[in-house]
């Protein structure tokens, strides 16, 4: 894990659901409100990565920034749990 | 110098990887040192630490063996400092792990229950079991966890800290909650404005003011006489700053740590009179904001009451002086979360630059 959270993204490269998926753990982990554990695909969210119901804005926030994305629609902002959640979420918004 | 203990004492922590738990074993070992006294401190939190210093265990279930009281000193910082659990929630994060302890105790264990200055909820006592007498359900799992702690153990200290943030020396805080939320609303652009009552008080204190309270309880030569328990409060009480202090500190000190990276700084969050935040701005905010912003205004409500408060906290242990505490505490945020300290603006879609405010 890198002290920097803006290089990481900077680093990985811009195709691929891997590498999305990369950025998207990297973007947790930097917010992480709890030293997280190894981000897995299951974990979830709030419960098991210490968000909550704002930190969830928060992180999706930073998801759009880092992304460049407009602002995630709420439906499916609301529909986030886990980690694969937003996986899945961001390689289709970014493949869109 | 010779230890103050007949033997080495045994003294367990919970929540031993949170805020207060965490600054509390450091603050032990520093003054075990000092005193060149003996003692076996063991902490404990529900997940443990990653080095395995700190136990994991899950206080409802049983204890695991390296556990095994009697303890001298049990320090009980567990908790879930959530506003926003359910009654279930907050009943078995903060009440049923009390139930933990009691195998661990011996007749004669002084238990420290650090509850919250906020216990005694609207009605200033912690007897009522009724929901509708506290502001949220964080208040009210502390107050009956101080009840069945009174039941459960005869030497009993009971600690009320008021709102907490990092250290007073570094800003340094191992869990953000509470007041940090204005931060993250701010960094990333969730809050536009915050409902605060003229003149209220906001009673926060330096993790580091409350701790040493708490290890002088815990490294005391004798626990307090058994009977009622004795109850001390840790707060700014009258000396607490003024919302309208504390919020523009904090943001003024979030936006240097911008400044210093080049970064644009944030404009200032209005406050607005709770008055006029639910016949004016919720109206306005229903109509022209995003779902999001909509739905992050609705998550701010749990923190409504606490800058509405215009008594000062009674207090036994007054903590002066808190506002660079509060600065450093911003900083070390912003240290602590770059990802979100250096988040762009995102300016609302509308904003509520025509409603009343006092900033």
């Amino acid at each position: 894990m890198t002290d920097d959270p803006f290089a990481t993204a900077a680093r990985v490269g811009n195709d691929g659901a891997a590498s999305i998926a990369n950025r998207v753990d990297e973007v947790i982990r930097s917010i992480c409100p709890i030293d997280p554990p190894p981000i897995t695909e299951d974990l979830f969210l709030i419960g098991d990565l210490g968000f909550d119901s704002l930190g969830l804005l928060e992180l999706v926030s930073a998801l759009e920034v880092e992304f460049a994305l407009e602002e995630v629609p709420e439906e499916e902002a609301l529909e986030i749990e886990t980690v694969g959640d937003l996986h899945r979420l961001l390689e289709g918004s970014t493949t869109a | 110098m010779t230890s103050p203990f007949d033997r080495p004492r045994r003294i367990l922590v919970t929540g031993a990887t949170g805020l207060v738990g965490a600054q509390l074993l450091l603050d032990l070992a520093a003054m075990l040192a000092a005193s060149g006294a003996s003692a076996e401190v063991v902490g404990t939190s529900r997940g443990g630490s990653k080095d395995g210093a700190v136990i994991a265990w899950d206080m409802t279930e049983s204890a695991p063996p390296a556990l095994d009281g009697p303890w001298d000193v049990i320090v009980n910082n567990a908790a879930d400092v959530r506003w926003t659990m359910t009654p279930e929630e907050a009943t078995f994060a903060n009440v049923r792990t009390l139930d933990g302890l009691v195998s661990l105790a011996a007749p004669d264990t002084h238990v420290i229950q650090v509850s919250t200055a906020y216990a005694t909820g609207r009605a200033a006592a912690v007897a009522s079991d009724d929901r509708a007498d506290y502001r949220n359900t964080y208040e009210w799992s502390k107050a009956a966890a101080e009840r069945l702690a009174t039941e459960r153990f005869p030497h009993l200290t009971i600690v009320r800290p008021s709102l907490i943030m990092g250290r007073r020396t570094d800003g340094h805080a191992e869990r953000f909650a509470g007041l940090y939320v204005l931060l993250r609303g701010v960094a990333s652009s969730t809050i536009p404005a915050v409902p605060a009552a003229r003149g209220a008080y906001v009673d926060v204190i330096p993790v580091d003011d409350l701790t040493r309270v708490l290890a002088d309880l815990a490294l005391a030569p004798t626990p307090p006489p058994a009977g009622e328990p004795t109850v001390f409060t840790v707060a700014c009480g009258p000396e607490a700053p003024r919302v309208e202090e504390v919020v523009p500190r904090m943001i003024d000190a979030l936006n240097a740590w911008r400044v210093e990276r080049d970064l644009e700084p944030f404009g200032q969050p209005k406050l607005i009179e709770p008055d006029a935040w639910d016949r004016f701005f919720l109206a306005f905010a229903r109509e022209h904001l995003s779902p999001r912003q909509q739905r992050a205004l609705d998550l701010l409500r749990a923190y409504e009451p606490y800058l509405q408060i215009t008594e000062p906290r009674p207090a036994t242990h007054v903590v002066r002086d808190v506002i660079p505490a509060v600065e450093l505490a911003a900083r070390a945020w912003a240290d602590r979360f770059p990802r979100l300290a250096a988040m762009p603006l995102r300016p609302w879609k509308a904003r509520a630059d025509t409603q009343e405010s006092f900033a």
